[in-house]
């Protein structure tokens, strides 16, 4: 889109400390003539023609476009609509104004000529802005109130640039909710004072004082952003900054040789309104040239090769290139003869940018909470293991065994138990009471108390996965555990329960046995041990089809696998331990049954994945061991991720569980069922036997 | 079901109250606002409820219980009230005056009544509860809390059949709270008790009175003949659950013996399932220690089932308090609180 | 545009003083409210409500059954005890009724949560003097934000419903305060800006004829435009974050560095979030052939 800056007057009845226009060189006052204004009309008609495919923005500027009166307006719809009769729809106008003049007379024509909103300058500090030589600031806000009344009631939008000064640098905030309550639809901009020369030096800002001022803002808006979308530069740095937008203003672009010319009060042509006031990039007159004309000119190029000047010097690797281009080009030559340099105003974007916007924009996620697990308790009075057996048989107090774990660590206590008891005999030791303890351990030779401990006890811990043999020499959870019990290792692995076996007659009676019944144990409390369910009933429907019954008899709530016979939640642990010797093999994760199955001596197939065979799988058994290609190669679950025990694996299809096929389970079984040796299975598992 | 605290003041000391944590620890002037109820009826309405219970400390207490109830059953909530009965004169005819003659439906009065042998009153406390069964009598079911195993009804059953007053009987038995010394029935003595309760059984039928178990009942203490018995009659339930008590000061606690364990704020939930959620977690962080009041609940298919929530928590807890810290970190915290010398 | 409506006493010949008008009358006593709503019918004007100014507490006022669908605006002092009022306000809720109450103290805050929590609008009056921000705050919330479903209560809930970033919004005209849309008459026809105006003897015009004179128009202009006084004096109410729902109507009632300040600020928070939650989800598009 093509932009003209046409100032059609230079007379204006306010009289603002900083304009150019007050400078005792600049012109006198002047305004187009009506005879220019036709010769105007018909330059844009015949740019538009020249290109079919652009648009014109016309910006009314001046001094101040309103002292023209409503009947110019009226006048320069006429010659649009002569002029442009064909060419009208591209063409959009809009107008700075103080407003000040402002009467409904001109809503007529301007309206028509498609002005439907004006943009405005409003200061809040006194005898800054003002009308009349005595620059009443009072009487200038008045009439601008006034006016905006008006554009309101009759639904005409408008925005305001705020110049800011050294006065305002410490109100920022008060200006910006100011601003922001005066023009509720956000439509409002900060632009910095430019002033060339010593003059006023009281009013002058730096670039890092324009910075902090936006800095300052700048919390103010980022919280309500969505709702001060229109406030800039704000809008247009930060938005640009994160990527969400794209629209940048002249100063920011690099792009205003290709787009902006500027049109004086005698047709004069030049850059913009700022070259103008300072005699540089003059383009010719509009009586001689048409805008495509002046849009060739070269002495734009000296303005686009700033596009490649600058990113190979000054510019050079600054990330913030795509927002700033350098700053504009005018800027530039004012502060280095060259237009081939940047602007110093690049150091405020700079500044605003990395000082104070990117710390808010781009702060650290917070780190997710841990998931909840159980923390032990603050270890107190706990038993070192290895004074444990002499200094007991001395102290008449007994150690109270603190217990952790599942129902396969209780077995394994038992059994560490029992061979504490018969290497020491007499040994005893009290047990916490604490859930699915007492199946294992109440009975026990080694276990004279169940209950609560008294303040002082004892303790001995039985989390033998904090132990650093365990965690980094990946010693054997049975081993750790007997040697904090004073054991001296290594020791067999045998397990024990402390009552008779003990079958339940109608359950037993109930299951139509076969030739071979293999127990099918597929849950854990991690749902990280479990295989999918269609791999089991794979593998379930394969054993049938042999005449093998598959049998489940874990937990009532686990899922029932189609095709095998149920008896989940029917036994308790004592009756499946009892039951266990009628059957054939065991196949199961890493749970209470593959314990179970060593205790009672039957054959098991054991599936792993994020656990490891060698330091819970017991040697006589099958173990199907997947490595795990994930982050956790070794294997997610233990004492380094505690976390995670009870957690979904994140990996979906790719979980290592996931990957163990029926076929290889199958084989495994039968060769057991066939009692032949377990051939060395390929492919995606490896077999461990010791 | 929720149950608001109107105050934790009480006009009365029963020896076995199981509210005493929660009326000591409250400041002296706790009473329920009326913006405090407002929040609480939006609560519980936004949440799904239909029925509210006004408790205390002794509601009838609040200046305000008689705007309040009818603000409630205006929300179109059911209302029950629980009592101690001992009304004062003044509070009593507004009862009358608005409530009585039938002006209200949807509000129950649960009376709170003590054996007058065993647990003796004041003859001012026992006139002024004869003066509220005789108003309020329609509206009212008796209530009684066990707390000793040589407990009697028969006092209960006159006093039904004296005041016309429905004949449900809400039968409690109370509970240790963990960290005070009350008066409570231990899980030992619990199979003598429900002996006893089954030897009134032909009073129950003769009367028609119906036993309503409160919580903490374990199932396993009932004879199948006992069991048969109730279940003919009403529809007991053994559980251990969060009764979910708001306090004037908008606190939310599991039950009266737990007053002080894993209390919150009611803003801190968006919904009573939420409430439920966390007391649920609560319970779980207990069980997953101990099973339930006696070795046999490691286990046992009704807990597994739901059918039996093990006893009462409160009565594990208080074991805890008095063993070597070794639950987990979390229940040990809570217990610290309650481990300061009394 | 359409005419304002006329406020004005329960008179028959001030009501036939005028034709073609929607009127709200004012009565003092609900037993005349059905009375005053056929006599404006009567005269030729239209009625938009029967504004009821009473004494007494709202346990006794009085609503005949001849009134219910009839717009009414109950004004009282307090609502009194609920038990007594209780019966009442379960059958205001069938009424086309707005009860206003005064949030002169916490009786009243809580009367007015009560009634929104029973089906009863109701719209609060504040900005009277020693108002008690945080606590009308919290009415505030609880009208906009509340947990459960309830009746409306002004001027929060209109607040929260029209409330647009990009524009100012005035409630005035839920207090009849507002001279774009309403102009107050006393007894002898006069004519006020507002009720406040009207009660100070500050009238615009003799009488209703004399509202399209210039000196009148000039004073409606300048009332309507009266905000504009707080940017030209920079006033504190110029940086207000809550100035778009307040428009300094409480600039020169209360010193600076009052609580309307952070109230109005939560105001427009409750009603962006009020916004947030009551947005439509956005369409799901689905691929047509």
């Amino acid at each position: 889109m093509a932009t003209v800056i046409f100032k059609t007057t230079t007379a204006c009845n306010a009289s603002c400390i900083y304009c150019d226009g007050r400078r005792p060189d600049a012109a006198p006052h002047a305004r187009m003539t009506l005879e220019l204004l036709e010769v105007f009309f018909s330059r844009i008609d015949e740019f538009l023609k020249e290109r079919p495919d652009e648009t014109m923005e016309i910006i009314w500027h001046g001094g101040e476009p309103l002292t023209l009166g409503p009947e110019y307006f009226e006048h320069a719809l006429r010659l649009q609509q002569k002029h442009c009769a064909s060419t009208a729809d591209r063409i959009n106008h809009s107008m700075q104004s103080n407003l000040t003049l402002f009467r409904r007379e001109f809503l007529a024509p301007l309206k028509a000529l498609g002005i439907d909103s004006f943009g405005s300058s409003y200061e809040i500090i006194d005898d800054l802005r003002g009308l009349g030589p005595g620059r009443d600031s009072t009487a200038y806000n008045r009439r601008f109130l006034d006016a905006i009344c008006d554009l309101k009631e009759e639904g005409v939008n408008w925005g305001v640039i705020y110049v800011v000064t050294k006065p305002a640098l410490s109100r920022a905030v008060e200006i910006f909710h100011h601003l922001a309550n005066l023009c509720p639809w956000g439509t409002f901009s900060f632009n910095s004072l430019l002033l060339y020369g010593n003059d006023l030096s009281h009013l002058k800002i730096s670039p890092a004082e324009y910075a902090d001022f936006l800095g300052a803002i700048f919390p103010e808006w980022w919280s309500r952003r969505d709702e001060f979308s229109q406030v800039q530069p704000f809008a247009s740095l930060v938005g640009t900054y994160l990527g969400e937008t794209n629209v940048l203003s002249c100063c920011d672009s690099g792009q205003c040789a290709r787009s902006h010319f500027g049109v004086l009060p005698d047709g004069s042509i030049s850059q913009c309104g700022r070259s103008s006031d300072w005699n540089l990039l003059n383009y010719g007159s509009i009586l001689d040239r048409s805008f495509s004309q002046v849009f060739a000119d070269p002495q734009r190029d000296v303005l686009l090769e700033r596009n490649t000047v600058l990113p190979e010097g000054e510019c050079k690797d600054c990330h913030l290139w795509k927002i700033c281009h350098g700053g504009c080009p005018l800027d530039a030559w004012s502060g280095s003869g060259s237009f081939l340099h940047k602007s110093e105003w690049c150091e405020a974007k700079k500044r605003f940018l990395e000082k104070y916007v990117e710390p808010v924009v781009h702060c650290a996620a917070p780190v997710a909470d841990a998931p909840a697990s159980v923390a032990p308790v603050a270890e107190t009075n706990t038993v070192a293991a290895a004074t444990l057996i002499s200094t007991v048989a001395d102290d008449s107090e007994l150690t109270w065994i603190h217990p952790y774990g599942g129902l396969g660590d209780s077995l394994m206590i038992s059994g560490v138990l029992k061979q504490v008891s018969e290497r020491h005999p007499g040994k005893k030791f009290n047990l916490v009471d604490r859930s699915k303890y007492r199946v294992f351990l109440e009975g026990h030779p080694a276990i004279q108390n169940i209950g609560h401990p008294p303040p002082g006890a004892r303790l001995l811990r039985t989390d033998y996965w904090n132990d650093d043999s365990f965690q980094v020499k990946h010693e054997r959870a049975y081993q750790v555990l007997a040697r904090r019990f004073g054991l001296e290792t290594p020791v067999e692995e045998s397990l024990y329960v402390p009552w008779e076996l003990q079958e339940d007659p109608v359950l037993a009676n109930a299951v139509p046995w076969k030739r071979f019944n293999v127990l099918v144990a597929h849950s854990s409390e991690s749902p990280r041990k479990q295989m999918p369910m269609k791999t089991w009933e794979a593998l379930v429907a394969m054993l049938r089809q042999e005449e093998v019954l598959p049998v489940q008899a874990t937990r009532l709530h686990d899922r029932y696998i189609k095709g095998a016979y149920s008896l989940l939640g029917l036994t308790t642990p004592r009756q499946l331990i009892s039951m266990m010797k009628r059957f054939d093999a065991v196949i199961t994760s890493d749970n209470l049954v593959m314990h179970v199955a060593h205790l009672c001596g039957v054959p098991a197939v054991v599936v792993w994945g994020p656990t490891s065979h060698l330091t819970y799988g017991y040697p006589e058994q099958i173990h199907l061991q997947v490595e795990p290609k994930c982050e956790y190669p070794g294997g997610c679950l233990g004492p380094s991720h505690p976390g995670l025990y009870l957690l979904d694996c994140p990996h979906g299809a790719e979980h290592c569980m996931n990957t163990i096929e029926a076929d290889a389970i199958y084989a495994a079984v039968m060769n057991i069922l066939n009692k032949t040796p377990a051939a060395a299975l390929t492919g995606l598992l490896r077999v461990a036997e010791e | 079901m929720a149950n608001i605290l109107l105050t934790s003041i009480c006009n009365r000391s029963c020896p076995y109250c199981f509210a005493q944590r929660e009326m000591a620890d409250a400041s002296s002037d706790n009473m329920m606002s009326w913006d405090n109820l407002i929040y609480i009826a939006d609560f519980l309405q936004s949440s799904g409820e239909r029925h509210v219970s006004l408790l205390g400390g002794e509601p009838t207490i609040h200046p305000q219980i008689v705007d309040f109830i009818l603000y409630l059953i205006e929300r179109n909530l059911d209302v029950t009230v629980f009592t101690n009965g001992v009304v004062s004169p003044a509070r009593l005819r507004e009862f009358e005056q608005y409530f009585g003659n039938g002006k209200v439906e949807k509000l129950t009065f649960v009376c709170n009544l003590n054996d007058p042998v065993l647990t003796p009153a004041p003859a001012e406390e026992t006139d002024r509860l004869d003066a509220f069964l005789s108003a309020m009598g329609p509206f009212v079911s008796p209530g009684f809390n066990i707390y000793r195993t040589d407990f009697t009804l028969d006092f209960l059953f006159d006093t039904i059949n004296r005041f016309g007053l429905r004949r449900y009987l809400r039968l409690g038995m109370t509970h240790p709270i963990p960290g005070k010394k009350n008066l409570f029935i231990h899980p030992d003595e619990m199979q003598q008790l429900f002996a006893r309760l089954y030897s009134y059984r032909e009073k129950f039928d003769a009367f028609r009175v119906k036993p309503g178990l409160d919580c903490g009942f374990p199932i396993c203490r009932f004879s199948d003949e006992q069991l048969g018995w109730l279940r003919r009659i009403s529809d007991p339930q053994f559980s251990c659950g969060a009764a979910i008590d708001i306090t004037p000061d908008m606190s939310v606690y599991h039950c009266f013996p737990l007053s002080n364990y894993k209390r919150k704020s009611l803003f801190e939930f968006d919904s009573l399932a939420q409430i439920h959620d966390h007391f649920a977690r609560l319970r779980g962080q207990i069980k997953a220690e101990i099973a339930g009041i006696y070795p046999e609940c490691d286990g046992c298919k009704y807990q597994e089932e739901n059918i039996c929530g093990g006893g009462g928590m409160c009565q594990v807890l208080v074991r805890f308090l008095n063993e070597e810290p070794v639950r987990m970190m979390e229940i040990e915290n809570e217990l610290a609180k309650n481990r300061l010398p009394l | 545009m359409s005419l304002p409506r006329i406020v004005c006493p329960y008179s028959p010949p001030l009501l036939q003083s005028f034709r073609g008008r929607s009127v709200a009358v004012r009565v003092d006593d609900a037993a005349r409210a059905a009375h005053a709503a056929y006599d404006v019918a009567q005269s030729g004007n239209e009625l938009f409500c029967v504004i009821v100014e009473s004494r007494l507490p709202l346990q006794d006022i009085s609503l005949s059954e001849e009134l219910r669908g009839i717009p009414l605006a109950v004004m009282a002092p307090s609502m009194g005890r609920f038990r007594d009022a209780s019966e009442k306000i379960k059958a205001w809720r069938n009424f086309n009724l707005r009860v206003y109450l005064p949030c002169d103290g916490a009786a009243n805050i809580t009367a007015l949560k009560i009634l929104s929590s029973l089906g009863v609008q109701s719209c609060a009056l504040f900005g009277i003097g020693h108002d008690d921000w945080e606590a009308i705050s919290d009415l505030m919330t609880y009208a906009v934000l509340g947990l459960f479903p309830h009746a409306s209560m002004e001027p929060f809930s209109f607040i929260a419903k029209n409330y647009d970033a990009g524009d100012y919004l005035d409630w005035g005209a839920l207090y009849f305060d507002d001279p774009k849309k309403f102009l107050h008459l006393d007894g002898e026809g006069r004519v006020a800006l507002s009720r406040a105006e009207r009660e100070a003897g500050q009238f615009v015009a003799g009488c209703l004829a004399e509202c399209d004179a210039a000196p009148a128009l000039a004073a409606v202009r300048e009332r309507t435009r009266a905000w504009t006084a707080n940017f030209l004096n920079n006033t504190v109410c110029s940086r207000c974050p809550g100035w778009k729902v307040c428009l300094g109507k409480f600039s020169a009632l209360l010193p600076e560095g009052s609580g309307c300040s952070d109230f109005f600020a939560s105001m427009v928070e409750a009603a962006r979030q009020y916004k947030r939650l009551t947005a439509p989800p956005s369409e799901m598009q689905v691929w047509r052939p």
